[in-house]
């Protein structure tokens, strides 16, 4: 395996109420290596997004690490201070959140919001920052003249787009997505995760994905992790978790899969050719 | 076989202020098909496409700008009456996409099921009631003790869409649609729950509307799919036929797009780079205005466009 970009050590996240606490990831152990695309299945509440939280340190009460470690270049981040951890966020490790098309400030430019991120973590000029987002936009293929439209001018496809160069912005080496296109049609998902891999070759980042739509992860990610209720029940290749799953419940994850009759077929290539 | 719900050549154009002018949206631009007792249809498209805004028609929601509706042979006109108004809710029911967002949260499931009975089967006793809603429960399989005491935070996003099945099914409608049921929902159960509406749809002989964006799901529920863009029906045909034909490119890209664990997305970017493009392409060639529908074989039609 490649050198490890993050290394999570026997981590354990509580949530207190009251006298009591909820234990909803139980010292779990995964490395991120270099470059690789990792991916964490499970139902709503096993602990997922918890987990993906922690990686950032980001968690406010009641929820509390009450264990282990997470070592970023063999430094546990859980030790420093909050200003080497604001540098440490977005310029190191980005986040794309839940629904993240709507995490875009709606009252404010689409420019405006590229510029707060460069002007918080650079020391760019503003023709620089500008100059900086326009090539972010180009990546991801938006044309330029969107940089001064509001996000409720864009579909929720673009301002996915948008939320993901905003986030690339600022070269970080490991992007956490958190159901980043749950809230897209099938089409328009392709589209960004197939962009997203393009990107992931041009740009060479990490990516820690988080889905509970295994059939998803599996045509997405390198490696996957199957939580169930704050435990990693198996963690394999993509490959040999389709093709030999061992526990029972990845099992019954991916018998659950809709559209079983829909794969590998033969009608999938080529797509028909149109004038426009 | 009686025609439960027809829908003929429906149109409806929204009218947006955009500053000082007017400017018009097309929604739907001449929509027609039919379903029968015991039988489903799934309305497959993208957000945007219409979908949601045929229910709202169908509903009574909001008025059509032109095309007819009929239930059970009854024309959908301006229903003034609260009569006639609850004759028609009672004759056609709703499930919706967000299982939380449509059950009150300060009411018990008891009272998500024992109102539609007060309102419309108000002949009921309590007792009778009762024991209408614990078969209700029953045939929707929630069957976990003191549940009817339970709020909906409470209850999982399965249980939730449960009790609005039951809900809609309480005042014995004849025909149900459903908005998205499982989108919200954990793919791990989602197939639990679409066998369920599979399996009340043929027991109650109900036709059912399943409108959804997920073609894949589209097999366990339904016996027929009409296939939307930019408010027009592209293709139409018994489900097993369009899945296994796709005619038009639209219908292709759809499938193409479902995720298939046996092709990783390191392969696709090798196989078809030009991806988004196509997709581009397909898409503004399937919003130009239709000509007429292609008889591609017994019961599967294709639009042919400009």
């Amino acid at each position: 395996m490649k050198q490890p970009l993050i290394s999570i050590r026997n981590l354990c996240v509580d949530y207190v109420t009251g006298d009591q606490f909820f234990r909803a990831v139980k010292d779990v152990s995964l490395d991120i290596a270099e470059s690789e695309i990792l991916g964490l299945a499970g139902e709503s509440g096993c602990g997922k997004s918890t987990l993906a939280f922690s990686l950032l340190n980001l968690h406010q009460p009641p929820a509390y690490i009450t264990q282990g470690q997470i070592l970023f270049q063999n430094d546990d981040i859980l030790k420093w201070p909050l200003n080497q951890l604001n540098r440490f966020r977005w310029s190191q490790v980005g986040m794309v959140f839940q629904s993240a098309m709507n995490s875009l400030n709606p009252v404010a430019r689409i420019d405006k919001q590229f510029l707060d991120v460069l002007a918080r973590h650079t020391t760019m000029s503003k023709d620089q920052a500008i100059s900086r987002a326009e090539e972010m936009m180009a990546l991801v293929d938006i044309p330029l003249s969107r940089l001064y439209d509001y996000p409720h001018q864009c579909s929720g496809g673009m301002r996915q787009r948008i939320v993901i160069a905003i986030c690339l912005a600022l070269s970080p080496r490991l992007i956490i997505m958190d159901e980043p296109t749950t809230a897209l049609d099938v089409v328009v998902q392709r589209e960004i995760l197939q962009q997203i891999h393009e990107l992931k070759q041009k740009l060479d980042f990490s990516v820690l994905f988080i889905t509970h739509d295994l059939a998803l992860m599996l045509q997405f990610c390198d490696r996957i992790g199957i939580m169930k209720d704050g435990e990693i029940v198996e963690l394999k290749d993509r490959a040999t978790l389709y093709e030999k799953p061992e526990h029972s419940y990845t099992r019954q994850l991916l018998e659950a899969i809709p559209g079983r009759h829909l794969f590998g077929r033969t009608w999938h290539e080529p797509l028909p050719e149109v004038s426009p | 076989m009686s025609v439960l719900l027809s829908v003929q050549n429906l149109h409806k154009t929204f009218l947006q202020r955009q500053g000082l002018k007017q400017v018009s949206f097309d929604a739907l631009r001449g929509i027609s098909f039919s379903v029968e007792a015991g039988q489903a249809l799934a309305l497959v498209g993208e957000s945007g496409c219409g979908k949601s805004t045929t229910a709202r028609l169908i509903t009574g929601m909001m008025p059509a700008s032109s095309g007819s509706i009929s239930i059970q042979g009854t024309p959908l006109v301006n229903l003034k009456k609260r009569r006639q108004r609850m004759i028609y809710r009672r004759a056609v029911q709703m499930v919706f996409q967000d299982p939380f967002g449509s059950l009150n949260p300060t009411r018990t499931v008891r009272h998500h099921l024992e109102r539609p009975l007060r309102l419309h089967r108000s002949e009921l006793s309590k007792v009778q009631r009762l024991h209408r809603i614990n078969a209700l429960l029953e045939r929707v399989e929630l069957t976990e003790t003191d549940i009817l005491s339970k709020y909906p935070h409470q209850l999982s996003g399965g249980q939730r869409q449960r009790v609005n099945l039951a809900r809609a099914l309480a005042v014995e409608p004849s025909i149900l649609i459903a908005d998205e049921p499982t989108s919200m929902l954990d793919v791990s159960i989602r197939l639990d729950v679409l066998k369920l509406f599979r399996q009340l749809k043929e027991q109650q002989q109900l036709g059912l509307l399943y409108i959804t964006h997920d073609i894949a799901t589209a097999q366990y529920v339904a016996d027929e799919t009409a296939v939307m863009y930019s408010g027009q029906i592209v293709e139409f045909g018994s489900t097993e036929q369009l899945i296994n034909h796709p005619q038009h490119p639209y219908t292709r890209l759809l499938l193409s797009s479902v995720p298939d664990p046996t092709r990783s997305y390191q392969a696709l970017l090798e196989q078809e780079e030009d991806f988004r493009h196509q997709a581009d392409r397909i898409r503004q060639f399937s919003r130009r205005p239709g000509k007429e529908y292609r008889k591609h074989a017994d019961n599967h039609f294709v639009l042919l466009q400009e």
